[in-house]
């Protein structure tokens, strides 16, 4: 029964990257503007000269022939050719890849590891110091932008003489870990809470279960459910989550080439760049719904409710 | 609900009341504060300017109410629409495992993988130039909501999946409760923690999504203020380390994310 | 300039001589050590052919050497890979000669077969080279004829003002590497950033050392550099330059403060506060104008066409207040779009613009304006003046510009919208959707010589951009200006070119179809260490002169 549910959602998984990358292909030709257009702005090349570019690499063809072409170059393991980069796509990201998932990962890594602990020690005293200085850090944390954390850190850095932060893990990881820190710290202290007041809880301490048992018995698995979509969202957000501190911070990752792909429509690294950010995505969440089946198999037999 | 602070914990009183001048702020009539005095650049605060003034000798305070007021609606609205479509959604899949769950979730997942951006972009170039700042919030909101819902309904789903299995939740089904029934009055509820969190989480985020969206020329454009754009006067690093009363955006952020908190618990007990 | 157009290199032309500092001797300097700059992007391809980016041709002109170089300092031209030149009396034939003994950085010598096909492949035009419009003055391409191995001739189809320093920053390529590739229809393939040293060789004082992802790019010293320093040794004093990608220019500045980096290129006057003042070196008005202009098409407001709205509306502009406010009085207010960096073309005969907001109010209601009982202005039929702006929101300067011009037009009764758009949605609009009514922009990365901005001025020029491709002049100004500017390409006589373009200044003072704002100072910085350190208001600010630089003391921190 699982084996057959998860046959059947990788298959699914495979169907979604093919319409994203569909879709995304789709979107990216809605803006307006296009890769040699830059050149329009220069006094010194001609209309005829942008035109002639434009030609030679396609980009006056009809869609359906242009992701075709795209499609080709997928198949191929090369993922399309980056207009800026001269080169196939493949090459120029999967380097980068590794940076960005060993800074995120690590980062996600930390946050479960300080959130989840942290939340229930929050959630079992709720009026506590703990509990409210969590709740207090957390929601400044999440109305901080990230650029503006990064600047001040920065800037403390050199102001209290460290500037050897400024290129070190340290500093990308710990604005990284802010910025997920409060959202497992959040939904942990909250789950648990509503657990808390359930009935059975109740119940069960009526008759007498205390301690690590009724923790790890009853009220984690019962609050486990958010947490575990939870956990597949922030693998899923390894691929995206580091741009702005990467670019800021001079991280050899993804950051500063997607965004740049973005503002100069260089299309077939923002297609391949999204095509990863989606397996990564896609993959978080299988996983996460393996887990959620793992620890309630009625939810693999699809429905069974009856 | 259980988030932030007790209402009957002492320091929630000054929160309170935080609160309720905020909301007189909001309530009275105010100018957008667009008037500029051009010999009084990063003026710091006095009589006159209770917050200083910024890079154009604006007065901060002013900008700062109406501001409020204009990213508050956006948000609010923008928050509402992501949280509605996602318990929707979220609640179809938990509830009825199978297809149903299958395409919300795999929509859900298209929808976080696409280039928005871009979409933004060419929708932008087809509206006028010129967006009346009603049609802009909701054009903000808009996208915001649209953009922002998958992670919650994915959320919700968890919660919903092992409410519809609860005992209580099957004893009134063996008593022929209806599924809209048993929905409405035994699951949803459960899903209210998730959804105050995500409350806290997106409306900061999607205030400030504002500023993104006006570099993409869909904000609230100047002179009208915003707080994601006076925020964004805060990236330029030495306006943030020579002019401290810049900051105050930040500080109502934080003050209204805590009232939100506050009225979500008291909203849902 | 527009975000990322990369032209500061592409030409720099005619400036006076007199007016420019004299040549000083460098000092004599140490070798050893590296410097590291930061770079705001990472380079796509080292490519010289190709390059479109600012950070490749940065990265990719220390590595290059060119024929004749124009001296960032004094403006002049001055020999390179070429040790003289000769022109011939109609200004149509260059005879060059080469040094004797250049090596390319891979040891392999240069000759002039290199150069006859450097540009074959730079006029290829299958290749599109962003370069190839420049080597053809009059649209015929250069001539290249080898003469020996060390004469060349280049012949130009028609007179073109002081052509030779059309050579500089073309960089020559080395033959034995690049000739199959290019036969075989690979050229564009080559050298991307991917590509390892060892298939890589230039004629600049650095070579490619690493090249990290995302983080840096190295340049060591090019054991063959032809350049000698006055006691005769091998330049350059370096032995590798850094290159670190830091895209954020808040993060660029605090990480020159944390001496990471030793040479700051360029950066924005709101920064300078964050750096010790005896650091920063501000050079003064650049080139770089920018300019709020009307779409006087088919597509613009009526209102727009006509000359007095437009002069009211610069009337009523505070420049002072933009330099004040948005460059911390680090700019120059501008007249006309000759910005007082560009000393040798400026026309001092047009007056400094003054505000008035009396006289926008009497020119107005000359045009026949009128104010409703609001102070809403309305034009003679009725209608309210409003119209929207649109300018780069990636550019904060312009944005702020933006809101004191709006502030400054409200105080006449003109409703203006500020649009801020992605820096792709602008030129879409500007350049082929036409649909918008004024804008804010800026030009003038690196050239002085008014033959650059030929495609502005000519009516029927696609970047005449209030009004482009015109098929016949729609107003006698224009029809003036394109006279006017055609006459000045083709004078050879400087005085004659430097009166024909005064007179366009005077047309563009009184008609406007750009109302100049400002011309921002070029700000850079270095740190104590950097010996020979002689930034210039022409790009590359500080590293045009990298093979002099020198570090003083141990070079590491």
């Amino acid at each position: 029964m699982r084996v057959a549910w998860l046959l059947r959602r990788l298959l699914h998984s495979v169907a979604l990257l093919f319409a994203v990358s569909v879709f995304s292909f789709l979107l990216a030709h809605f803006a307006p503007g296009g890769f040699f257009d830059d050149l329009q702005l220069n006094p010194q090349i001609s209309p005829e000269t942008v035109w002639q570019l434009r030609h030679r690499y396609g980009l006056d063809r009809p869609l359906p022939l242009q992701y075709a072409k795209w499609a080709a170059s997928a198949a191929r393991g090369d993922f399309g050719a980056s207009l800026a980069w001269q080169q196939p796509v493949a090459p120029i990201l999967l380097p980068r890849l590794r940076h960005t998932l060993q800074l995120t990962g690590t980062a996600a890594a930390l946050a479960w590891l300080c959130g989840l602990p942290l939340g229930l020690l929050a959630a079992r005293k709720r009026r506590g110091l703990l509990s409210r200085l969590g709740v207090t850090i957390s929601s400044m944390l999440l109305v901080t932008p990230e650029l503006l954390l990064i600047l001040v850190l920065m800037l403390a850095a050199i102001r209290l003489g460290f500037p050897g932060l400024l290129t070190s893990f340290a500093l990308p990881l710990g604005v990284l870990v802010a910025g997920m820190f409060p959202l497992v710290f959040l939904h942990t202290r909250s789950a648990t809470l509503e657990v808390l007041d359930a009935a059975f809880i109740r119940s069960a301490r009526a008759h007498g279960i205390r301690g690590t048992r009724l923790w790890l018995v009853y009220i984690l698995p019962a609050a486990g459910n958010p947490l575990i979509s939870l956990f597949g969202l922030s693998l899923g957000g390894l691929v995206g989550a580091s741009l702005v501190v990467e670019t800021v911070l001079s991280r050899p990752g993804l950051g500063s080439l997607f965004l740049d792909a973005i503002a100069n429509r260089d299309l077939d690294v923002v297609t391949a760049v999204m095509l990863l950010s989606a397996t990564c995505l896609i993959g978080g969440n299988l996983l996460a719904d393996a887990i959620l089946a793992w620890n309630d198999p009625r939810i693999a037999s699809g429905g069974s409710r009856e | 609900m259980t988030l932030g602070l007790r209402p009957e914990a002492p320091v929630n009183k000054p929160v309170r009341l935080l609160l309720a001048i905020l909301l007189i702020l909001l309530a009275i009539p105010w100018s957008d504060g667009a008037r500029q005095d051009r010999a009084i650049p990063f003026h710091p605060p006095d009589g006159a300017h209770w917050l200083g003034t910024d890079g154009f000798g604006r007065d901060v305070l002013t900008r700062l109410v109406a501001g409020t007021r204009a990213s508050l609606a956006a948000g609010l609205l923008a928050t509402a629409l992501a949280l509605a479509v996602a318990t929707v959604l979220g609640a179809l899949a938990g509830y009825y495992p199978g297809w149903r769950d299958e395409f919300a979730m795999r929509l859900a997942e298209l929808f976080q993988s696409l280039p928005w951006l871009y979409l933004v972009l060419g929708i932008r170039s087809v509206l006028p130039l010129s967006l009346p700042p009603s049609l802009a919030l909701l054009g903000i909101a808009l996208v915001s909501g649209l953009t922002g819902w998958t992670r919650p309904a994915r959320l919700v789903r968890g919660v919903v999946l092992s409410a519809r299995t609860r005992d209580y939740v099957l004893a009134a089904r063996a008593f022929g409760a209806g599924d809209l029934y048993l929905l409405r009055r035994h699951i949803l509820p459960e899903t209210f923690p998730v959804l105050a969190v995500q409350a806290s989480v997106l409306l900061p985020q999607f205030i400030l999504a504002e500023v993104t969206l006006s570099f993409l020329g869909l904000g609230i454009g100047e002179p009208a203020p915003s707080l994601g754009g006076m925020l964004s006067a805060l990236r330029d690093l030495s306006v943030l380390s020579t002019y401290p009363w810049m900051l105050s955006p930040a500080v109502v952020l934080l003050l209204t994310l805590t009232g939100c908190n506050w009225l979500t618990r008291h909203s849902n007990r | 300039m527009p975000v990322g157009v990369p032209w500061h290199q592409l030409l720099l032309v005619c400036l006076s001589p007199s007016l420019l500092p004299a040549a000083t001797p460098w000092e004599p300097g140490r070798f050893g050590g590296q410097i590291t700059i930061a770079e705001r992007g990472e380079p796509k391809t080292l490519n010289p052919v190709l390059a479109l980016d600012a950070p490749s041709r940065d990265v990719i002109r220390r590595m290059m050497g060119d024929l004749i170089s124009i001296n960032r300092a004094t403006q002049q031209t001055e020999p390179g890979l070429a040790e003289s030149w000769r022109v011939s009396k109609d200004h149509l034939h260059y005879t060059l000669t080469l040094r004797e003994g250049v090596k390319f950085s891979d040891g392999h010598p240069f000759t002039a077969d290199d150069v006859v096909f450097s540009f074959a492949v730079y006029l290829d035009e299958k290749l599109g080279s962003p370069q190839r419009d420049l080597l053809m003055p009059g649209d015929k391409p250069i001539q290249v004829v080898k003469l020996d191995a060390r004469h060349l001739r280049f012949d130009l189809a028609m007179p073109y003002a002081a052509a030779e320093r059309l050579f500089d920053s073309v960089a020559m390529l080395p033959k034995h590497l690049l000739e199959t590739p290019w036969r075989e229809g690979r050229f564009a393939q080559m050298w991307n950033a991917g590509t390892p040293p060892a298939q890589l060789a230039g004629l600049g004082p650095f070579r490619l050392k690493e090249y990290k992802p995302g983080e840096s790019i190295v340049l060591e010293r090019n054991p063959f550099y032809w350049k000698k320093d006055a006691a005769g040794k091998q330049l350059p004093y370096l032995d590798s330059l850094r290159f670190l990608f830091v895209a954020n220019e808040d993060a660029q500045v605090l990480r020159f403060g944390a001496g990471e980096t030793q040479l700051l290129n360029r950066f924005a006057a709101r920064s300078a506060v964050l750096l010790p003042a005896d650091l920063l070196t501000d050079l003064g008005p650049g080139l770089e104008y920018s300019f709020l202009f009307f779409n006087l098409g088919e597509t613009g407001r009526p209102w727009f066409r006509d000359a007095a709205f437009r002069q009211a509306v610069s009337a009523a502009i505070d420049r002072d207040a933009m330099v004040r406010l948005v460059f911390s009085g680090r700019a120059a207010a501008l007249a006309t779009h000759v910005p007082p960096g560009n000393a040798h073309w400026m026309n001092t005969a047009v007056p400094r613009p003054k505000r008035s907001l009396e006289q926008a109010r009497a020119l107005l209601q000359k045009a026949g304006f009128h104010w409703a009982a609001d102070q809403s202005l309305l034009d003679n039929t009725g209608h309210r003046v409003e119209f929207s702006l649109v300018t780069s929101a990636a550019n904060e300067e312009r944005l702020k510009m933006a809101t004191i011009l709006q502030e400054d037009l409200r105080q006449l009764g003109m409703d203006v919208h500020v649009a801020p758009l992605e820096a792709r949605s602008l030129i879409d609009r500007v350049t082929r959707t036409r649909q918008f009514d004024a804008c804010i922009m800026a030009l003038g990365g690196g050239d002085a010589d008014p033959n650059s901005e030929m495609n502005v001025w000519m009516s029927d020029a696609a970047m005449h951009l209030w009004n482009p491709s015109q098929k016949k002049p729609a107003t006698p100004w224009e029809a003036e200006l394109d006279d006017l500017m055609r006459r000045q390409m083709v004078t050879s006589v400087p005085t004659v070119r430097k009166q024909l373009f005064d007179r366009v200044q005077q047309i563009e003072a009184q008609q406007l179809p750009l109302i100049s704002l400002v011309s921002p100072h070029i700000l850079v910085a270095a740190s104590k260490q950097v010996g020979n350190f002689r930034p210039a208001v022409l790009d590359h600010y500080t590293l045009w002169n990298a093979e002099y630089l020198y570090l003083r003391d141990s070079g590491r921190k």
